[in-house]
């Protein structure tokens, strides 16, 4: 019997730190018991002395451990009320929206009718839900034409500096990076009343002096297409992807990069296995190759390595013709790269 | 270099001297970077202001040394750049807005470029956008480039608050010489309770879709499914200009499916599970990752990854596990670690390990944090990398 007690027991204490641990069971302070205060008959300017009158530059009215003891003569230790009593992010949140919002409780009391909870609609519910969410502004104010032009700034300080993130339809809720691209092609403007230039340029400049990952190498949760041993296996990557590595960088990465790093140029060993060209179809795996990943063959041999192909390819060479059945192009033969082939002289 | 360094100064200078008149606070920030792998040491400092309701200004400029810095002309021999160096005007009431500078451009079903140039949108009557753009495109080094410009445009309509359609041109040219030329159309938005985007771009060079993307979202509680596909033509490989543009006829296709679940409120599951094609050779495509944050504010978390990428040639498999837990006060520890193992190893070894352990602190402005990497792979039998980083905040006045 004590032996089922005590499995029973551990049972109980498992699904009790699984429960504390998936955040079934909130754990830390509780929050602020607004809803008992309330049905004691406690108004809410009681506490929060002076905020029906407040400004956007006045305090925050906030109580303090004063605003307690007047109904509450003998505290139980010498500690702060709300350190315990209240969720311990909820006064710093409030600040942020201080600072971060153009906003003044006294505007405010004609339309609500002194009534705190036509606003703060959730604040029974817990303290993280003491601050309206913005679809309670937008109940009274339309703001329709501030969002055709995307000018936040009627409410939002700075949305940059807020770091405040956006609700789940505006893409961030799915995989960013395939994502993004998409509706930040369609709706830019809209990207940029949050991220700046250099969101962008980050990934997409030319001239960013290395990947994002490595500014943010202490973040390892931080999304980024260059994660962890991406050095070892960007070449299986690329090979996997075609195309997909030159949305950020340019063509000329590979081979700039390759012969900084040593593994391409002059006096390198070929990497190519046996029978990479060859006079049978046979020994022809380079044709193949090319036509599958023909970004791998410019990491190395572009720009002036290109004569290496037309020795072979030119227009009666022996190399034969490269192109695909059917290939097109508005390109006149006069110009690069067609005359490389397609030389005067040579036939069409 | 002495030039760069002088552009640099320059650069920096414009930045600083920009508050003069500024409503908003000048907001600078400077990072220093130090590595054993490259790059050894890299200087960032960025910055922003709006001088009026009207104009505002950023700025990304650096200084490193050691290979690999951007991409850097052959040689590596880059050592001081700037990444963007924009000004922002708006018309009262938002109606036109101009940018200047250095800056990256985004047109529609278009590939994004980093221009040196200019670029505008005006709203018109009826939600009907018009954007254009026009520059050189940036090239690294601060080096001259003749003949090469870029330039388009877009159309668009916007739908309700969000997205919209639109239909897309550019053309760009490299030493004179016709590198890219594209038409796309692209469309992005609510339609009931799913979120649809898509776009699909047209090589006219070649006559052939270079980039055709689609998806469709829906969300249910804590539950979001998606459905998407990629088809990248072979313009999107390599330019125009290239002599291997002339093998173009292999196109990549990706597709698949991803749902996120919301398990528990600290618990995020993750499952992509899709295929993909190119040539003739066709693999799955499957990740599985998990993120459990450790406290309601997400500060310290933990994720495991799973992640299979198939193929003939480039097939591997993959497993990752990263953990970052706040320690005492100022203080966050994190380390990471992933093995992948490649299914054909042609002597680059069975197993590259990797892992990182890092420590940071942030206290006020001031943050910084260091760091040992360690890997083995096929460039290296093994490999210990240390990492630091300093950086701080200011805002001025």
């Amino acid at each position: 019997m004590s032996r089922r007690w005590a499995l029973a027991a551990l049972a109980a204490l498992t699904l009790a730190a699984c429960a504390g641990v998936l955040g079934l069971r909130r754990g830390g302070a509780p929050s602020f018991p607004h809803r008992a205060h309330v049905t004691a008959g406690v108004s809410c300017v009681t506490c929060h002395a002076g905020v029906a009158d407040a400004g956007d530059d006045d305090p925050l009215h906030l109580p303090d451990d004063a605003a307690c003891v007047g109904c509450h003569p003998r505290p139980h230790d010498a500690r702060p009320c709300l350190g315990c009593h209240a969720d311990r992010f909820a006064a710093g949140a409030a600040r942020d929206a201080r600072a971060h919002l153009t906003f003044a409780h006294r505007d405010h009391q004609a339309a609500s009718s002194g009534n705190c909870m036509r606003c703060h609609q959730g604040v029974a519910e817990g303290d993280a839900r003491l601050r309206p969410a913005m679809a309670t502004c937008w109940g009274c104010h339309e703001h329709d034409r501030a969002r055709e032009v995307r000018d936040c700034r009627a409410c939002h300080v700075d949305l940059a500096e807020e770091g405040a993130p956006p609700p789940s339809h505006l893409i961030h809720d799915g995989d960013f990076i395939r994502d993004h691209g998409g509706p930040a092609a369609a709706a830019a403007d809209l990207c940029s009343t949050c991220h700046g230039e250099r969101f962008c340029a980050q990934c997409h400049g030319v001239t960013a002096p290395t990947i994002p990952a490595r500014r943010s190498f202490a973040d390892p949760l931080a999304p980024s297409v260059h994660r962890a041993g991406f050095r070892s296996r960007h070449a299986d990557e690329a090979h996997a992807a075609p195309g997909a590595c030159s949305s950020c960088h340019q063509p000329e990465r590979c081979a700039e990069c390759h012969l900084a790093e040593g593994v391409a140029g002059r006096g390198r060993a070929s990497p190519h296995p046996p029978r990479w060209v060859g006079l049978t179809a046979g020994e022809n795996e380079h044709g193949r190759a090319a036509r599958r990943d023909p970004a791998a063959c410019a990491s190395c041999h572009g720009g002036a390595g290109e004569a290496l192909c037309v020795g072979c390819h030119r227009v009666g060479g022996v190399g034969g013709n490269p192109h695909p059945p059917g290939w097109r192009s508005s390109l006149p033969l006069g110009a690069q790269p067609c005359r490389l082939c397609h030389g005067p002289g040579a036939a069409p | 270099m002495t030039g760069r360094r002088t552009l640099a100064a320059v650069m920096l200078g414009l930045v600083a001297t920009a508050p003069a008149a500024a409503a908003d606070p000048l907001r600078l920030r400077g990072d220093a970077l130090a590595s054993t792998a490259s790059p050894v040491g890299l200087l960032t400092l960025d910055g922003d202001a709006q001088a009026t309701s009207w104009l505002d200004a950023e700025a990304l400029v650096w200084l490193g040394a050691g290979a690999g810095l951007a991409d850097a002309a052959a040689g590596g021999d880059a050592d001081g750049d700037a990444l963007v160096i924009a000004l922002r005007a708006r018309a009262p009431g938002g109606r036109a807005e101009a940018r200047l500078g250095r800056l990256v451009v985004t047109a529609g079903a278009l590939r994004p470029l980093h221009l040196d140039g200019a670029a505008g949108r005006v709203r018109l009557p009826r939600r009907i956008d018009v954007e254009a753009f026009a520059g050189v495109p940036v090239v690294p080094g601060l080096t001259d480039r003749g003949w090469d410009w870029a330039a388009g445009g877009r159309v668009g309509r916007r739908l309700g608050d969000w997205g919209g359609v639109g239909v897309a041109v550019l053309e760009r040219r490299d030493a004179g010489r016709l590198a890219v030329r594209e038409v796309g159309v692209d469309g992005a938005g609510g339609v009931g309770a799913a979120d649809l985007t898509g776009k699909l771009a047209f090589d006219t060079i070649g006559r052939g879709v270079a980039l055709a993307q689609a998806s469709i979202a829906t969300r249910r509680g804590p539950l979001r499914a998606e459905l998407y596909g990629v088809h990248r033509g072979p313009a999107h490989l390599v330019p125009a200009t290239s002599l291997f543009s002339v093998l173009g006829d292999v196109a990549a296709q990706r597709a698949g499916a991803r749902a996120t679940w919301r398990a528990a409120p600290r618990l995020d599951v993750v499952v992509d599970a899709g295929a993909r094609a190119s040539g003739g050779e066709l693999g799955e495509d499957l990740t599985a990752r998990a993120v459990l944050r450790l406290d309601d504010r997400g500060r310290g978390a933990l994720t495991a990854e799973l992640q299979r990428i198939g193929g003939d040639a480039a097939a591997w498999t993959g497993v990752r596990v990263a953990a970052r837990v706040p320690i005492a006060g100022a203080w966050v520890a994190s380390t990471e670690l992933e093995l992948v193992a490649p299914d054909a190893p042609d002597g680059r070894g069975a197993l590259w390990p990797w892992a990182l352990a890092a420590l940071a602190w942030t206290r006020g402005a001031w943050d910084a944090a260091i760091a040992v990497e360690a890997s083995a792979s096929s460039e290296h039998r093994h490999r210990v990398d240390t990492l630091a980083r300093i950086g701080r905040r200011w805002e001025l006045p």
